[in-house]
């Protein structure tokens, strides 16, 4: 459903050139879920961008649903990619109702029986119609969470571009917020890749994963090696003993992995 | 130095403190050495534990809050 290869991104000229994607490549199949992690400016989130076209200047193949993507996209590639993104707060209109964030994409994409699909979205996520006429300052974090994550699939999609999902909420609603996700894709038989830094979160909802350092993947593996915590590459080593909390001895051995 | 961390990172906190506070709508409910965290007893921070996913978790539905209002008048 995801094919991504030899994906190069840069931002700015000359001296000043970053490289933040260079050459990755990796697939994801129909209903799969695939992770991709990595510590903060490993480039997770540039690749998420490049997908859902948010950025232009990339350079290498994008196929989605067998298509080859180019710099602009169309009207349909959006009605069948969307994204949820890490912020609930920055993520919705603080002056849309929640009835106008949801009703709008189904108006542009000429969708028939928007009330209907309103109501039923809104149940979907677990929150029903009372919450239609809200605003999102009346609303909580994992709600207004639910709310993007009713609006990406309003339209119907077949892929879901998940950035760090769950990071702004606390781990009760982040429960919540992941056992929503697992059953959408489960019913809608959705395909997801998810970025994270939370490596639990990955091995909870993904298959697949790989780890980012510096722009590249140095490591891709199944969850089932994830379990085992076997890894090939020192960078993922040291990313899994990070996650298991803090550790004075092993934050002050920390390695830049160029 | 004194430090005090403010998160909802449970891991973090038991490993880079020395003691945790649980609050629970603008009460504390529990208080105990970080290193003694995963045994915390109060169903609030039982709760908060057990909705944490796994790295060897098996993938399944996570447990979530059932909120008791009981826990809210201390």
């Amino acid at each position: 459903m995801i094919r991504v290869e030899d994906l190069f991104v840069t931002f700015g000229h000359g001296a000043a050139t970053v490289h933040a994607v260079r050459g990755i490549g990796f697939a994801v199949a129909e209903g799969a879920a695939f992770g991709l992690v990595g510590e903060s400016g490993s480039g997770k989130s540039t690749v998420l961008n490049a997908l859902s076209g948010l950025i232009d200047d990339w350079r290498g193949r994008i196929e989605i649903a067998g298509e080859a993507q180019g710099r602009r996209r169309d009207k349909g590639f959006y009605r069948r990619l969307q994204v949820v993104f890490q912020d609930p707060y920055g993520s919705l209109h603080p002056r849309h109702t929640v009835d106008r964030v949801l009703s709008e994409p189904l108006t542009v994409h000429g969708f028939a029986d928007i009330d209907a699909r309103v109501d039923r979205v809104l149940d979907e996520v677990g929150l029903g119609a009372q919450f239609r006429f809200r605003f999102p300052h009346q609303l909580s974090g994992g709600q207004r969470q639910r709310v993007a994550i009713a609006r990406a699939i309003v339209l119907e999609p077949a892929v879901l571009l998940l950035d760090e999902p769950t990071s702004a909420l606390d781990v009760s609603v982040q429960a919540e917020i992941l056992n929503l996700l697992a059953r959408i894709r489960r019913e809608r038989g959705l395909t997801y890749l998810l970025v994270s830094h939370n490596l639990a979160v990955v091995a909870h909802m993904c298959e697949h994963i790989a780890v980012m350092n510096h722009g590249r993947i140095v490591e891709a593996f199944s969850v089932a090696r994830l379990r085992e915590g076997r890894f090939e590459n020192a960078y993922t080593e040291q990313l899994f003993r990070a996650s298991r909390g803090y550790d004075r001895a092993a934050a002050a051995a920390l390695v830049d992995y160029e | 130095m004194g430090l005090m961390f403010i998160s909802h990172d449970l891991n973090l906190v038991a490993s880079f403190c020395d003691r945790v506070v649980i609050m629970y709508a603008g009460r504390i409910v529990e208080s105990c050495p970080a290193a003694e965290l995963h045994a915390a007893r109060h169903p609030y921070t039982r709760g908060l534990l057990a909705a944490l996913p796994r790295i060897e978790g098996g993938g399944g539905e996570l447990p979530t809050l059932d909120r008791d209002p009981a826990w809210a008048e201390g």
